[in-house]
């Protein structure tokens, strides 16, 4: 259970850096969707953009608050999956409208590496949350 | 229940915090011209210029968004996006007109014309940060 809850800090921390930082630039972060180049309507681009946002914000809370495991679960793969899914679609292509300040979820040069570490995280909140939702 | 509540409520503020930021952006990034679309639309403008390369722009957002901001309160300013990628006529007769030397740069454009730099971004030290750049940037308008 120790080694549980210094993986959910750990978890915390990188999902509370991203956010923190899609928060600061949010300009940038829907530039860098623009981008990706999956979206048409840019009113919608606007929503997904703030609603990504938001919902990484709320997984930091999730991991501070005590709250029901199955709701960070959910959220988690929901986020995570549409990360894993961008970047699997954009692999290897090279992004100009970059900041370059996401290089977890939007990076500027789509590789391997990125989806790796997005496939991790997926991992680690299925193992983590699964753990806590069983026991 | 008290806890879905709060959640929600924080989740309410932040949506409508980031939705206003990026309207926000957005509607500031309309003011960013092409060095063409100033020289047919702007022919006898007056007020401030912040004259940027290109790619650098989605870099220093945040930097000309705190820019943009202050020298809009004093007069009219208007953002030229230069692309030096590519070789463009209307780059070489903006930058001749607007007797430009430095990118990226401040100017002020009087009623007949005539530019003057106000700072230019790359003889500032690399240590300063934003906050002594904007001071900087305070002071300099102050003289003119």
């Amino acid at each position: 259970m120790i080694l549980i809850n210094i993986c959910k800090i750990l978890l915390g921390i990188v999902f509370l850096k991203s956010s923190f930082i899609k928060t600061k630039k949010p300009y940038q972060f829907y530039k860098a969707l623009d981008d990706y180049n999956f979206l048409k309507s840019s009113k919608l681009l606007i929503g997904l953009a703030t609603c990504l946002i938001v919902l990484e914000q709320l997984l930091c809370i999730f991991l501070i608050l005590p709250s029901k495991p199955i709701i960070f679960f959910s959220l988690g793969l929901l986020v995570q999956l549409f990360y894993v899914t961008l970047l699997f679609l954009n692999i290897g292509r090279n992004f100009k409208d970059n900041c370059e300040c996401f290089s977890l979820n939007a990076p500027a040069v789509v590789t391997g590496k990125n989806i790796s570490i997005n496939i991790f995280l997926l991992i680690s909140i299925f193992i983590i949350y699964g753990f806590l939702i069983r026991y | 229940m008290k806890l879905t509540l709060l959640i929600l409520l924080i989740a309410t503020i932040s949506s409508v915090y980031i939705l206003l930021t990026l309207n926000k952006s957005l509607s500031l990034t309309k003011n960013v011209m092409t060095p063409k679309q100033y020289l047919t639309n702007n022919i006898n403008f007056k007020g401030y210029i912040v004259i940027f390369e290109k790619n650098m722009f989605i870099h220093d957002f945040n930097f000309y968004k705190s820019v943009f901001q202050f020298l809009s309160k004093d007069s009219p300013c208007t953002m030229i996006s230069i692309d030096l990628s590519i070789e463009n006529l209307d780059n070489g007769e903006l930058l001749k007109k607007l007797d430009i030397k430095n990118i990226p740069s401040i100017h002020y454009i009087n009623g007949e014309g005539i530019s003057t730099e106000i700072i230019n971004f790359i003889n500032i030290e690399e240590s300063l940060n934003v906050n002594q750049i904007m001071a900087l940037i305070k002071r300099k308008v102050e003289k003119i």
